[in-house]
């Protein structure tokens, strides 16, 4: 996949992630974070869980960042898996 | 070319610990400023919704999907009026149940003042059960205020305000995922587990007798309704049986609520 593709398809996810925390359940944005993570070392995952969390995580009753919580753990679960079976067929950037 | 994957594979690692960094920061930020952070979020995420949903009303009202369009408010029509007859029906229930058991305990009656807030974001894009609504401190709305809808604040409690600024205020249902309050039904009291999507559960001793349609009220919340039994799921060999308790409005069709506070 060319560098250029590869961006887009990476800002593409991006977008349509944030989107779909404000208009779509929430399963929608956390299979688009699976996606971006499992194919890229892609630290704007964490943007997503994180701005799905200041949009609607409540202080009260007190709750764990569920979403920021589900991207690290989708960014850096998944960077062995990566590692294996992507090295030098996109993530190399 | 080894050597290179290696260097940009190093390059990924820290771009990701960069990341991860910048994460935790803007929460501790957020946290230590009191939700600063998350009310501007919350303003562009709001302006995101508003803009999408006069998008989509502009697209249909055009007439671009005018047969599309014509089912769809014929739906919505019928989805109205099904759940004008189910608020009907259920507030039949909640009177009947006051006027016979707790009319001395009970005084829903009474109306409450409040003020009537229009719903502005989705209603299920939330994992912990929460909306924004379009009334905030400037319209006296306060923590832990109550969210009801139905009629001039005799209806079902929903919700409860959870954060407030100056025009909006995030609420969260009565029945969002893994809430727990006090409930009676029947004059039993029992503790529900709320499972999201106007959704939630009570277990009850399996000789208790209870059936669908029967009013759920919260003594803590002034001993409002807020639902309807639902379904109930008996095993025989069990010493208890599961209850599924309904929203009696689905908060998917929600466009406006009305808030009160309990202390009124």
């Amino acid at each position: 996949m060319s560098f250029h593709l590869k961006n887009k398809v990476r800002v593409s996810l991006f977008f349509l992630g944030v989107i779909a925390v404000v208009f779509t359940p929430p399963w929608v944005p956390l299979i688009v974070m699976v996606a971006a993570a499992l194919r890229y070392a892609a630290w704007e995952v964490l943007l997503i869980g994180l701005f799905a969390d200041l949009v609607w995580l409540p202080a009260l009753p007190v709750s764990l960042p569920l979403f920021t919580i589900a991207s690290l753990v989708l960014v850096w679960g998944f960077e062995p898996l990566r590692r294996e079976f992507l090295l030098g067929k996109g993530n190399i950037r | 070319m080894m050597n290179s994957y290696r260097r940009n594979d190093g390059r990924n690692v820290r771009r990701l610990l960069l990341g991860t960094v910048a994460v935790i920061v803007i929460l501790a930020i957020d946290l230590a400023s009191g939700g600063v952070l998350r009310g501007y979020v919350r303003g562009g995420s709001v302006a995101i919704w508003g803009a999408g949903s006069g998008i989509v009303r502009s697209t249909l009202a055009s007439g671009f999907f005018s047969s599309r369009r014509a089912q769809e408010s014929e739906i919505q029509a019928l989805k109205q009026e099904l759940v004008r007859l189910r608020l009907n029906s259920a507030e039949v229930n909640v009177l009947r149940e006051e006027a016979e058991a707790l009319r001395r305990l009970v005084r829903l009656a009474e109306r409450d003042p409040g003020i009537t807030a229009p719903v502005i974001s989705s209603v299920t894009s939330s994992p912990y059960g929460t909306f924004i609504i379009g009334a905030g401190e400037e319209d006296g709305v306060a923590v832990g205020d109550l969210v009801l809808t139905g009629s001039e604040g005799q209806g079902f409690v929903i919700a409860r305000v959870s954060e407030t600024s100056a025009r909006r205020a995030l609420v969260t249902e009565i029945f969002a995922p893994g809430s727990r309050l006090g409930i009676s039904v029947r004059g039993a009291q029992f503790e529900l587990e709320g499972r999201g999507g106007g959704n939630a559960r009570i277990e009850v001793p399996a000789p208790f007798a209870v059936e669908a349609g029967d009013s759920v009220l919260a003594p803590e919340l002034d001993g409002r309704a807020v639902g309807l039994v639902g379904a109930v799921q008996e095993v025989s060999s069990a010493a208890y049986k599961d209850v599924y308790l309904r929203s009696v409005v689905p908060t998917s069709g929600l466009r406006f609520v009305y808030v009160i506070s309990p202390e009124k």
